[in-house]
């Protein structure tokens, strides 16, 4: 059965590898925005219902609070190994404690990436407090997954190709692709120049158009498929990469196979 | 497969000033409905929007001519600059092209969404059942509230809700009878299995809003939720349809 004959009929992806790039643990919110029913059960039905194997998450409490929201993460893949995927987050303001905290988080909580965050930071991502998540990624072989956004001062697209350029080993994945249809073309630009960049598919303006934009300008091995889980809610991403114009090879390196060669990377 | 079908709320013809969107042409909407798998659609024209209401909502109409799964969506202004005619005019000028839905920009247009502002026109659509589409980034979620208040018999269909303003879209949607939210980008997670929980199935209506954005998101969003298939029947199309039908024109 084809992916998207499977999606009309709303089953689960089966013989289809699915890893989400770009997803969070929302169990702690904190006031923040408001999420209906974010616990870790929860999202494991709806990953089964949709042919999910594995999330690459993050836990939104990392953000304000990275200890308590790493050790959240840690909770997680503790219960659930083999579906989550943990992404350690560090908070550049504290640069003496990022090195610390990524060992913590690799060494002794089982995490397997790093998230950052420059918007919720406002700490420009080519700043002195990232340093130390280059050359300790950089060590450990391991990806990172950045928020990036077009017109910012902190994570514009534009603004890895340096830093990817001098870690080659590190594959950096370019979280939203820039956000909006400026930043998509930026986004493009700059995986263009570096082996080393993704594209991530999760935002709620790229459309399946956009998807089959992306495959033509850098190829469908440079794009991976995320969601904002729970943040945001994955049906909708999930239905636009499925039903996009693109052929099924396509497709599966997107939902799942590409992603699954960058953490094949983590030495 | 499910039994429902998908009536479009939300669906727009014509170019975009700022970006190249998935089309623009009438031929190329019908086939999008056709690949994902949409029956009927609303439709407002961009030129409506971003030109003159009045020369956009002809181009609607004549753009949409001898397609029977598009209904027209007219957008409007108030009435004082006499842009739109008069309001029974416009009335007669909706009856005779059976429109049944309209638009409008605020912000865009310049306007406020009160008596004052809008003259009898918003009492007329009121007293006909006439259900009003404002996308979210037109309005403040208080302007929504106050025109519910104001107009309580006046179906307001908030559209592109986002997923910010959820602590007050679940005030609106318990106070007021007459409030809808649209499907397309509320991306809420289990947002539409709360709602149809707390408020009923009926506060929803399906809108995919391309091509601005993807059908396929609202699409597959309905296809795999949580709730039972009579509440994915009632948001999918016959809620869009009851809405329709009870105009008075």
């Amino acid at each position: 059965m084809q992916i998207k004959e499977a999606v009309e009929k709303g089953l689960p992806l089966k013989d289809v590898l699915v890893i989400d790039a770009h997803a969070h643990l929302g169990a702690t919110v904190d006031g923040w925005m408001y999420i209906p029913t974010p616990d870790i059960d929860t999202m494991i039905r709806l990953m089964d219902k949709m042919g999910v194997d594995q999330i690459c998450a993050s836990a939104i409490l990392a953000f304000p609070d990275y200890t308590r929201g790493n050790d959240l993460t840690a909770e997680a893949v503790k219960k659930y190994p083999d579906r989550f995927v943990g992404l350690a987050v560090v908070n550049p303001h504290y640069a003496e404690d990022v090195r610390p905290e990524l060992e913590r988080c690799f060494d002794r909580l089982g995490m397997r990436g790093i998230k950052i965050h420059p918007t919720s930071n406002d700490y420009p991502v080519d700043g002195e407090g990232y340093q130390e998540v280059w050359k300790f990624a950089s060590e450990r072989k391991t990806f990172v997954l950045s928020h990036t956004w077009h017109d910012t001062s902190t994570c514009n697209p534009g603004k890895f190709v340096s830093i990817a350029n001098k870690y080659p080993v590190v594959s950096f994945i370019l979280g939203h692709s820039g956000g909006q249809a400026k930043g998509y073309q930026e986004a493009i630009k700059a995986v263009k120049q570096c082996p080393n960049l993704y594209l991530d598919l999760t935002g709620s303006l790229i459309t399946g158009t956009w998807v089959e934009r992306m495959v033509e300008a850098v190829g469908a091995e440079r794009i991976v498929y995320g969601t904002d889980f729970p943040f945001i809610d994955p049906f909708y991403e999930f239905g636009k990469v499925c039903y996009a114009n693109i052929d099924e090879e396509s497709k599966k390196k997107i939902l799942g196979l590409n992603m699954a060669q960058i953490i094949r990377k983590l030495s | 497969m499910s039994q429902f079908y998908f009536f479009d709320a939300n669906a727009m013809l014509g170019r975009w000033p700022t970006e190249k969107l998935a089309f623009y042409r009438v031929d190329d909407l019908v086939k999008r409905m056709d690949y994902v798998g949409i029956k009927k659609a609303l439709v407002y024209h961009s030129l409506a929007q971003f030109y003159d209401p009045m020369s956009g909502n002809r181009t609607l109409m004549e753009e949409i001519k001898g397609y029977d799964q598009l209904y027209g969506c007219w957008v409007l202004v108030p009435p004082f600059t006499s842009e739109i005619g008069t309001v029974d005019g416009i009335i007669a000028g909706m009856r005779e092209d059976n429109v049944r839905a309209i638009r409008f920009f605020p912000k865009e247009h310049g306007f406020k969404l009160t008596p004052w502002n809008m003259g009898e026109l918003l009492s007329a659509l009121e007293e006909k059942s006439v259900p009003v589409f404002i996308d979210s980034d037109q309005v403040e979620l208080g302007d929504i509230q106050r025109l519910c208040e104001a107009y309580p018999q006046l179906p307001v269909v908030l559209t592109r809700p986002g997923y910010r303003g959820v602590r007050m879209l679940y005030a609106l949607l318990a106070q007021y009878q007459n409030f809808y939210l649209e499907l397309s980008s509320f991306l809420l997670y289990r947002g539409v299995e709360e709602i149809v929980e707390k408020f009923g199935a009926e506060k929803i209506l399906f809108g995919s809003g391309m091509p601005i954005q993807d059908p396929a998101g609202a699409v597959t969003k309905l296809r795999y939720a949580e709730i039972g298939e009579e509440a994915k029947g009632m948001i999918a199309h016959q809620n869009l349809e009851r809405l329709l039908e009870q105009v008075g024109l």
